[in-house]
């Protein structure tokens, strides 16, 4: 990294003089130019944008779950809306990445990225793997019916990745 | 996670006049990433240590000893 790049950019944006920028350094002003054109420009700020559309689908999955099990309705409010807060969230990290450019990218994407993911997938598979044993007795038991079970199941599915992710990123800091 | 393991990359990366953001850019990773393993919670793999080093110009064991 430049050392003068940190200067220009706050030059840059206090005076917007482009000119001077030009004179002084030739060779950073390209970069600065390259940043500028960037809207995300740090992968804190990905990390942000993915941490809270995760953590919000994970609510709304757990909130559909637990107006199921109250309501006892497997319709609690419109089953389109975890599928849809999912396919919005997807698409929402996929465009902060784009906008970020790949350099951000590829640190938003590092090796502690890879692991607090790992371990939310680990939790994840394993809280999913426990609901058939737990729900499979609670519709045994007659507790549960099968319309019933398998809203709760499948939203849960998705809470139990989405919302220890989200936990594990804003954490670990 | 961070049992065991002590690490000196803040006093390393302060002398080199470097802030974690700069040095987080230097080696391709985020901020945090530097700042989990400045502070025990997170320890990097050996590529990720081998280029910290590298870029401080110090070697792996200079930054990270095991603890007794």
């Amino acid at each position: 990294m430049c050392k003068e790049e940190g200067y220009l950019i706050s030059s840059y944006k206090s005076t917007n003089v482009t000119l001077t920028l030009q004179l002084i350094s030739p060779i950073c002003n390209s970069k600065v130019t390259q940043r500028e054109n960037e809207m995300i420009n740090s992968p804190e700020q990905i990390s942000h944008i993915r941490t809270a559309t995760m953590g919000f689908t994970g609510i709304i999955c757990l909130a559909y779950a637990s107006l199921v099990v109250i309501t006892g309705q497997p319709q609690p409010m419109s089953p389109w809306i975890p599928g849809v807060a999912g396919v919005l969230t997807s698409i929402v990290i996929f465009g902060s990445f784009m906008a970020a450019g790949s350099k951000n990218a590829v640190m938003a994407t590092d090796e502690l990225y890879a692991s607090q993911q790992s371990k939310a997938a680990q939790i994840g598979y394993w809280v999913a793997l426990a609901m058939y044993p737990i729900f499979g007795l609670l519709i045994m038991q007659d507790l549960l019916s099968l319309s019933l079970a398998f809203p709760i199941m499948a939203t849960l599915t998705g809470a139990a990745y989405l919302l220890p992710f989200a936990y594990l990123t804003c954490s670990r800091t | 996670m961070s049992i065991g393991l002590i690490n000196h990359l803040k006093s390393h990366r302060s002398e080199a006049g470097l802030t974690q953001a700069e040095l987080a850019e230097a080696v391709q990773v985020s901020r945090k990433t530097i700042n989990t393993i400045e502070n025990r919670v997170f320890i990097p793999s050996t590529v990720l240590a081998l280029k910290i080093a590298g870029h401080l110009k110090v070697s792996v064991h200079a930054l990270f000893e095991l603890e007794e």
